[in-house]
């Protein structure tokens, strides 16, 4: 036997002896690198901080404005059949989401319903992130014809009006505009599609539209408030971490079954779902066109793009008259950047409770977790833009160890006493 | 013999190239870690630059705002330099996910590059180009997030 022969046994003998390795030895036994630790630990809730600051709310952090926007919350007076409030769509039961494929109030929305709790942590809102604080969302279903469908007017009214509202908004914001002139301050008026109450709002003064939008808005902030502390307590998954950080193998084992671990080994390594589902709330909240087909009938949603545009246009983002920030402060508005990349971009979900907010996606197109698995691991083309998204090679047992995986995620919400 | 020679023999070179470019490429590289941007020099040689994150070390989903502190070589302030930056992951095909711009800073020596964020762990590139007078230089920063 020559020596290049020799080698050439060794090698042979050196790769079956690997291949042998790899099919005998469960990977889902191999402890955790400290790089593996250290990702596992950023996704962590007990790392999650305060929400940041909202500097466009002056009221965000008060006790007494959450009071009072945890009462509007859940008040269907505001509406224009007195049916409707935020929790219809945002149900406590359901992670403050619907269960629906699309939201339904007094008309069926555009989107799905997201679960807001946690929403406090991202810079935009909606799924093409058209408003850019929870104020500036929170206003907009209140006037939107298909969700409560009212307008800013009757709203100052029924505020005005009502003995436990009046004096928890004075207490917070002084004086409510007076109006008791029928004529200055009609029952309905507001900007908008209704012609009705467009027409009315048109006539009055710019002074009184003034006071009262800026009234509004103070019912969006106190509704900010209360939606500020919303958010996700741990799940199983953060207990299995708990015990990786302390070394508590035993308990650790206990935790997680193998093809839970081996979902968690997926989800931060080969199927690369951490690039955008990172940090504790397992969300990046940016724009990504991920090639997900649209609702049978519909054209294909523009997403971030469109959101872009009407964001900057918005007369209560963080920059406005409304805002209580000084423009310097509103960075993200300021440093917002447009691109055709962002066509079909949509804004990337929490993965935390997918147990009680299906159906997923923009418009609920999917309702199993086996079937978003599915999308990722295909990646097909884009109906619109480009999908940045690549195909995943995984098999289908790998699939179902992501989602095994997923499932470890649920958890309760801290729903605040107020 | 070497094991390029020997595997060519058999035909199995090939299965090795990726494995090479990899490692070639990781050497190659010098990216520095969230924490340790501080001193870099541009490609040229005209200016040398040091960066003060806030926060540090640089985080994730955060907007920021770096102070840039730019001096020639035998460290003089660089005043008045027109100075842009652009960047994104190479690995992703993306670039950054807001539209950073740098403005005069403190002082002569300052710059304050605004409206910096990292979406995702990984590799990022980043190009300031830094124009001051007749002379245009470019600093590229590799970071490790």
């Amino acid at each position: 036997m020559s020596n290049s022969d020799r080698l050439m046994a060794l090698i042979a003998v050196g790769i079956l002896l690997s291949a042998g390795y790899f099919l005998l030895d469960d990977p889902s036994d191999q402890p955790w690198t400290p790089d593996e630790e250290k990702t596992l630990e950023s996704l962590w809730i007990g790392n999650l901080s305060q929400p940041p600051i909202d500097s466009s709310n002056a009221v965000a952090t008060n006790i007494n404005a959450a009071k009072l926007g945890h009462k509007l919350f859940f008040d269907p007076r505001l509406s224009v059949n007195g049916l409707v409030s935020c929790a219809i769509c945002h149900q406590p039961s359901r992670h403050f989401s619907d269960g629906m494929a699309k939201g339904f109030a007094i008309g069926e929305a555009q989107r799905n319903t997201p679960s807001i709790v946690g929403t406090a942590y991202s810079p935009w809102f909606y799924w093409d992130g058209r408003k850019d604080s929870l104020w500036a969302q929170a206003l907009a279903p209140l006037e939107h014809e298909d969700e409560h469908g009212g307008n800013r007017m009757a709203y100052i009214h029924f505020i005005s009006g009502d003995e436990v509202y009046r004096p928890m908004y004075q207490e917070l914001f002084g004086d409510l505009p007076d109006i008791s002139d029928p004529v200055r301050f009609p029952a309905n008026a507001a900007p908008g599609d209704n012609p009705e109450w467009n027409k009315a709002w048109q006539a009055m003064a710019a002074a009184d539209q003034e006071s009262i939008t800026r009234a509004f808005t103070n019912l969006g902030k106190s509704i900010a408030a209360y939606e500020m502390l919303l958010v996700p307590q741990p799940s199983r998954f953060d207990h299995y971490v708990e015990t990786e950080l302390i070394n508590d193998a035993s308990t650790q084992e206990s935790l997680f079954s193998p093809n839970e671990k081996m979902g968690l080994r997926l989800f931060i390594g080969k199927a690369g779902c951490i690039n955008c589902h990172n940090g504790p709330l397992l969300t990046n909240n940016e724009f990504h066109n991920t090639g997900l087909v649209n609702s049978a009938g519909e054209i294909p949603d523009k997403g971030r793009v469109e959101g872009e545009r009407l964001v900057r246009a918005d007369p209560f983002n963080c920059a406005g008259r409304y805002s209580d920030s000084a423009v310097n402060d509103c960075a993200e508005l300021r440093f917002m950047r447009s691109g055709v990349d962002l066509i079909g971009a949509m804004r990337t979900p929490s993965l935390r409770n997918l147990e009680g907010t299906a159906p997923y996606m923009h418009k609920g197109q999917m309702k199993q977790l086996s079937e978003v698995l599915d999308h990722y691991n295909r990646a097909p083309e884009a109906m619109i833009g480009h999908n940045e998204a690549e195909p995943l090679g995984l098999n289908d047992l790998e699939l179902r160890q992501l989602e095994d995986f997923l499932n470890t995620l649920n958890g309760p919400v801290l729903t605040p006493i107020l | 013999m070497t094991l390029a020679f020997y595997f060519r023999d058999r035909g199995l070179l090939l299965l090795w190239l990726p494995v090479y470019f990899t490692l070639s490429h990781a050497a190659l590289g010098q990216p520095v870690g969230a924490g340790d941007i501080a001193f870099q020099s541009t490609v040229a040689g005209h200016y040398e630059v040091r960066f003060d994150s806030q926060p540090k070390p640089i985080v994730i989903n955060q907007i920021q705002s770096w102070v840039m502190s730019v001096r020639t070589g035998d460290g003089l302030c660089v005043k008045g330099a027109e100075i842009t930056v652009v960047g994104g992951m190479p690995e992703h095909n993306h670039g950054f996910p807001t539209a950073p711009l740098v403005r005069p800073g403190a002082n002569d020596c300052e710059y304050l590059v605004e409206g910096l964020r990292f979406h995702m762990s990984g590799r990022w590139e980043m190009s300031f180009n830094i124009k001051a007078g007749a002379k245009t230089d470019t600093l590229m920063v590799s970071l490790d997030l």
